[in-house]
């Protein structure tokens, strides 16, 4: 009897974990739909969506994969992709400070670290600037500004909680639709009036890692936003068919068109 | 970029930094002769103070700069204009009307809140549409004044004021 007890109380308390993890995973999925401005809740408009780098689907057409479209018709059409733009901040601080940070046109290379004061990932680099970690370039340190979504979307106490009172913080939703960040957190670094790296990670040397190879890269006259927009080898297909004479108004491109 | 809060804008060039806060003095605690029982205001009240400088601005700042200053190089310039009580604008003190023009004459070492070698300060007091301020400007070296007053001068008459 006992024996047949303790069986019992053990496959009870798996069972307690097993919802428990099912539960924490879902939560964290949710969390992710979230921060990448997907809402599941039909009541609820969508927030501003930011993917700048992928292609998307004509609203209402099927998706790649065949099913319909995940995304709302009412959704607004994001502003194209800065393409290294580089883009000076305008916010507010979260106590309330209006804030105008100059990141273009500096002798001193600028890290913006796009967090948010939710995303259990977001926590570690929150502590690791605040202590101030920072990256070095050609032998410059960074200023490292941190940048939250606006009170549209986060709470200026949770951001004053992460961020501490030494850290500049600026809280614009405005900054992540200029540098198209797809989610949080996401990080762009500036050297005059250049993005030279940008992109995620899960820590701080994985940041410094993805940073350093970024800047090797544009020393070879790539960028990583090049590549992830295929904008090297939209270039050079162009370059190719014009050398073949076949220019964007050509017959063979629409051939559903009478000729 | 143009910068606009608390009835003030100003517009920034390239590179330079801004900020606008409604300043709200460090609670005191009361002279232990007034029986008051809990702190109160240094300064009594709360005002606007905007700051620009061609540098990154630190988080951490005194009204007057403190916590910026101290990181300004030899081609810095800062600017505070901190916006004193309504009534302050019948006093004398604040007599002069319109936003003064930053000139080299007027700076001085020895008009610095805290003296930091090689550099200089100067302070204007005035009022715009009836609001009373104080215009205190720091260059980052003496001997650049000229031509640091010259960048500075043209941002400064940039700011508008509105009435309160």
């Amino acid at each position: 009897m006992t024996v047949l007890v303790a069986i019992l109380a053990v496959a009870f308390v798996m069972m307690a974990v097993l919802v428990v993890s099912l539960l924490r995973s879902h939560a964290e999925i949710l969390r992710a739909l979230h921060d990448l401005g997907v809402t599941l809740d039909p009541s609820r408009p969508a927030g501003p969506a930011t993917f700048d780098l992928r292609e998307r689907n004509e609203p209402g057409t099927a998706s790649a994969s065949g099913a319909s479209s995940a995304w709302d018709e009412s959704r607004p059409e994001p502003k194209p992709g800065p393409m290294a733009d580089v883009f000076d901040l305008m916010g507010e601080s979260p106590d309330g400070e209006a804030m105008a940070v100059a990141v273009g046109g500096s002798t001193e290379p600028a890290l913006l670290a796009f967090l948010s004061s939710g995303c259990g990932t977001c926590r570690d680099f929150w502590q690791a600037i605040g202590r101030g970690e920072t990256i070095s370039l050609r032998g410059r340190d960074a200023r490292v500004v941190a940048v939250t979504r606006g009170l549209d979307s986060e709470s200026p106490a949770a951001v004053a909680e992460m961020a501490g009172p030494s850290l500049t913080t600026v809280m614009s939703t405005e900054a992540f639709e200029d540098y198209g960040v797809p989610a949080a957190p996401y990080f762009v670094l500036i050297d005059g009036d250049q993005v030279v790296g940008e992109g995620t990670a899960t820590s701080w040397a994985q940041l410094r890692d993805l940073l350093s190879k970024a800047v090797a890269d544009g020393a070879h006259g790539r960028t990583r936003r090049d590549l992830l927009s295929g904008r090297l080898r939209s270039a050079k297909v162009d370059a190719e068919l014009s050398a073949a004479g076949i220019g964007p108004d050509h017959p063979s491109l629409r051939p559903d068109q009478p000729a | 970029m143009t910068l606009s809060a608390e009835g003030m804008s100003i517009r920034l060039p390239r590179g330079w930094d801004g900020r606008i806060r409604f300043a709200i003095p460090e609670p005191t605690a009361a002279l232990p002769a007034l029986h008051l029982g809990s702190p109160v205001p240094a300064g009594g009240t709360a005002n606007a103070v905007l700051h620009i400088a061609n540098f990154g601005l630190p988080a951490q700042r005194g009204d007057y700069g403190s916590g910026a200053v101290e990181k300004m190089g030899a081609r810095s310039v800062f600017a505070a204009l901190v916006e004193f009580d309504p009534e302050a604008g019948a006093t004398p003190l604040f007599a002069s009307v319109g936003m003064p023009r930053v000139r080299a004459a007027k700076f001085g070492p020895n008009a610095m809140q805290r003296v930091l070698p090689r550099m200089c300060g100067a302070q204007w007091f005035f009022s715009v549409t009836d609001r009373a301020f104080c215009l205190y400007a720091v260059l980052g070296s003496y001997a650049l004044r000229r031509p640091l007053a010259a960048v500075l001068d043209p941002v400064i008459q940039t700011i508008i004021v509105a009435p309160r």
